[in-house]
């Protein structure tokens, strides 16, 4: 094969047939979307820091189930007409149309809902693109603190014109939250339980931190064995969980399916926990979700570390 | 005329040829003899351009290694001991002997009437669309020959490219070598049977570090014995003077 | 009889995409499908039909395209009926970019197409990376290639590790749809560029025909009929390199198809490249689009993983094809 002048005029034509096609579809999309284009006179600035033009709130997709009971919860849920597959709360969620899930979005979906404004997650960039590229708004989320949680949920508040109801729940919120804070805050360190929150068994994965479980054990007035680890949710060693001693064991059904599976362990018969029986399973949504769970999560938490105060 | 001069060519540590020197004539066949290890092989490829080697070969007047790949390919073309399996027809591996001349997507008229006429005179044309993968080992050898054929190049190097026919086809084979030589092209074969060697017009004789080059009745009782190591007492013993010299 | 064989696959390609087009989680009856091809119906039909499903449909034959075809040339360039186009290390580098551009770029998540940006450029580093390391000697042999390869991806696998673990939480989600792959992310855009890639990466691996054919009976065979054999190997290396990871870049690292479309098409048409390159092409685009087509319908209102249905279709195919040759000998 030589570079013949033949073969350069066939290169120069492929090359003009990938610039005209390219640019043809270019064309054809730029019009689509010029097409959709519609009135949308508000602006919001999301948590990602981008500027989201919004118009009429009337059909709102959530795309994390954080984001519908967020909406649910402010009195905006019959405006959401598509949740993303594992949105299951409250059961209102469970019979709205799916679109798909963190790992790939049903795009065609989402479009023929037509939503005015789609709810998302910080992870979801690709999804993001895609959307806004068919000229739909996407307001994203992301909280790491309960600080964020509420300012999420204001601002979800403000664009569903449900400002009044955010505003309220905030407050319910953190009046909770400070109940609880209030009463743990006097508690001097050696009362703080040792509390081993178990996110996996194969292996150990905890949640250290910059985790919202770790940020509500020390809320609900214990320590987390994991608070010092380097990521948000480590791998923990066997040894280090044992040597750590925890006092309190919690974990999900998501991780395991009833307490003895622990407490049978080899070898964990002599932690603190298995002893006293202080093995506990909870609702892990309660923990994971930035939504206003998060604070039945915290009450749950508070119980089990400090029944002696809070109850059981 | 292929020329070449002071045709040296090591491996790390290991010296295999050593300042060769000879020319041959169009219509010129060499037979090159030798024991296993004496660099019969490694000659072909020198000639063939596929190994690293000092001094010069040229044809006519072009130094084979400053020519294109496609070029040198016009002018030396080799029948393989053997290659990888793959299922390729018979026509398709000879067509690949046009490989040097063929245009962007396809095989040329001429292409094509060479490829014919390659098989044809070889003798393979019934066998033509049999994958190569169930021919026997002949009928293979005689397809690289055909291959080489429809190179239409001017020097011919053989890595024994009998030792697999049966006597009619070793009589083709010759044959063909013979009109090729009446064509002026300069034929080059490694052989180990000592009676095909006795064809060729010239003989070289290759041993570590030596050589011998001359016309074919240099083939005698002595050389033999010096560079093929080959007792003519034992010879004559078993094979009742079965080569005469 | 070999011209009605082609058409056949055409055919059943065109075919094939019409089903595509008409398929999908919004249904839109076949009619208005048409009308929105020709530019009649509103703008969402219009939109969903030519921009997500065309494009849809365009990516999936573009990736087939690539993959099959690269297949195909590195199978023979390394005369290796095991060697696929991921070999030399570019999934890992395209992996490993994506979590690049998600881990450093945080700033940057304005930056449109930056994950795609990254894992194309990021897979060609690869290559000129384990190309540097097996020229260090003077020439460049496929096994040192090989090793090269095994090597740069062994260690960019180690660093994806890592990254993985440290920031699992945060990017999960790209990284599972990366490993996975899938064409959701498809629009008209991309997918008519990845076709257009991809078609040209293949005509000009096409030009290549006579090297392959002479490269697939050894070096030294290509070597004595006219081949460089060295030149051939990089030019065609660059090829595949660059219109696999074009692909990859929109769809994630779709595996087994480019190990298992070049033997599919070897058994139908034989060893001779002008043939084999062009039918690794359309058995490649066929696949991946049938693969697309099963991935949305399979289970309704999910859609799964497209690397899962490639595996499931080309298997039982590939067994079968193994079992007749079985049965020849």
């Amino acid at each position: 094969m030589k570079l013949s002048g033949k073969l350069l005029v066939l290169i120069a034509v492929l090359v003009c047939i990938a610039v005209v096609s390219t640019g043809y579809a270019i064309f054809v999309t730029q019009t689509l979307q010029n097409e959709r284009e519609t009135g949308k006179s508000t602006t919001v600035l999301d948590d990602m820091g981008r500027i989201v033009h919004i118009g009429k709130v009337e059909r709102i997709i959530s795309t994390s189930p954080s984001n519908t009971e967020i909406l649910f919860a402010i009195g905006a849920g019959h405006l959401v007409v598509g949740v993303d597959n594992y949105s299951d709360y409250p059961s209102e969620a469970v019979n709205i149309t799916k679109v798909g899930d963190f790992i790939s979005l049903d795009v065609e979906r989402i479009v023929s809902l037509q939503p005015d404004v789609v709810f998302a997650y910080y992870g979801q960039k690709a999804g993001i693109e895609r959307l806004e590229a068919l000229g739909i708004s996407v307001v994203t989320f992301h909280a790491e603190t309960l600080n964020d949680i509420y300012h999420d949920i204001q601002l979800a508040g403000y664009i569903c014109g449900k400002t009044e109801n955010a505003t309220n729940l905030v407050a319910q919120l953190q009046q909770r939250v400070e109940d609880i804070r209030s009463k743990t805050q006097q508690l001097n360190d050696t009362q703080h339980p040792r509390v081993y929150y178990e996110l996996w068994n194969n292996p150990y994965m905890s949640a250290g931190p910059g985790s919202y479980i770790n940020d509500l054990i020390r809320i609900a007035g214990g320590t987390n064995i994991a608070a010092n680890a380097s990521k948000d949710y480590p791998i923990l060693s066997e040894e280090f969980i044992l040597s750590a001693n925890p006092d309190i064991i919690i974990t999900s059904s998501m991780n395991i399916d009833s307490p003895e599976k622990i407490m049978q362990r080899a070898g964990w018969q002599e932690i603190n926990a298995v002893k006293n029986h202080s093995v506990y399973m909870i609702d892990d949504n309660l923990v994971s979700r930035p939504g206003p769970r998060i604070v039945e999560g915290l009450e749950t938490l508070a119980k089990i570390i400090h029944p002696e105060i809070f109850g059981n | 005329m292929l020329t070449v001069k002071n045709l040296s060519v090591s491996y790390p540590n290991n010296p295999v040829l050593n300042d060769l020197n000879f020319v041959l004539k169009p219509g010129d066949f060499l037979a090159v003899l030798g024991k296993n290890g004496s660099g019969k092989t490694t000659l072909l490829r020198a000639i063939a351009g596929n190994v690293k080697y000092t001094g010069e070969i040229r044809y006519n007047d072009k130094v084979l290694t400053k020519l294109p790949r496609t070029e040198r390919a016009k002018i030396v073309g080799v029948v393989e001991q053997g290659m990888s399996p793959a299922p390729f027809s018979v026509y398709d591996v000879v067509c690949m002997g046009r490989t040097p001349y063929a245009r962007m997507f396809s095989w040329s008229m001429e292409d094509l009437k060479m490829v014919e006429h390659a098989l044809k005179k070889v003798g393979v044309w019934e066998l033509r669309n049999r994958l190569i993968t169930e021919i026997s080992a002949g009928e293979l050898q005689k397809t690289l020959i055909a291959k080489v054929l429809a190179q239409d190049v001017k020097i011919l190097l053989l890595d024994e490219p009998t030792s697999h026919l049966d006597l009619q086809a070793q009589l083709t084979a010759l044959s063909i070598i013979q009109q090729l030589r009446n064509e002026g092209k300069i034929i080059i074969g490694v052989f180990h049977d000592i009676n095909l060697a006795r064809i060729a017009s010239h003989v070289l004789f290759l041993a570590r570090g030596e050589y011998l080059f001359g016309k074919c009745s240099l083939i005698n009782e002595e050389h033999m014995r010096r560079y093929l190591g080959v007792d003519n007492q034992l010879l004559a013993q078993y094979l009742g003077g079965y080569v005469h010299v | 009889m070999e011209i009605s064989f082609l058409l056949i696959i055409f055919l059943l390609l065109l075919l094939s995409a019409i089903l595509a087009i008409s398929t999908g989680s919004a249904s839109i009856p076949p009619g208005d499908v048409v009308n929105a091809l020709l530019g009649n119906a509103d703008t969402l039909t219009k939109t969903i039909v030519i921009d997500l499903r065309l494009g849809r449909v365009l990516l999936a034959i573009g990736t087939g395209l690539a993959l099959g075809m690269s297949g195909c040339v590195v199978q023979s360039i390394f005369q290796n009926p095991l060697a696929e186009p991921y070999i030399l290390g570019i999934s890992a580098g395209s992996v490993l970019g994506v979590l690049l551009s998600l881990v450093f770029l945080s700033s940057f998540e304005h930056l449109k197409y930056s994950a795609q940006l990254f894992s194309f450029i990021f897979a060609l580093l690869t290559i000129v990376l384990v190309y540097r390391i097996a020229s260090v000697g003077g020439t460049i042999n496929p096994a040192t290639l090989l090793l090269g390869g095994i090597a740069i991806s062994a260690l960019f696998s180690a660093i994806t590790s890592y990254l993985i673990y440290t920031t699992f939480s945060k990017n999960i989600a790209t990284i599972l749809f990366w490993t996975m792959g899938g064409f959701w992310q498809a629009n008209l855009v991309s997918g008519i560029l990845v076709f257009v890639v991809a078609l040209i990466s293949g005509i000009c691996m096409l030009l290549f025909w006579r090297e392959l054919n002479a490269l697939s009976l050894g070096d030294h065979f290509a070597m004595n009929v006219g081949v460089d054999v060295s030149r051939a190997r990089t030019v065609l290396i660059a090829l595949v390199a660059f219109s696999v990871s074009f692909a990859v870049s929109f769809t994630g690292i779709i595996g087994f198809v480019g190990l298992v479309v070049p033997h599919i098409a070897r058994s139908i048409v034989g060893g001779e490249h002008k043939k084999l390159l062009v039918y690794s092409g359309l058995v490649g685009a066929l696949l991946l689009l049938w693969a697309d087509i099963l991935a949305r319908t399979l289970i309704y209102g999910e859609e799964l993983p497209v690397g899962i249905i490639t595996a499931l279709l080309g298997v039982p195919f590939f067994l079968y094809l193994l079992f007749r040759r079985r049965r020849l000998c």
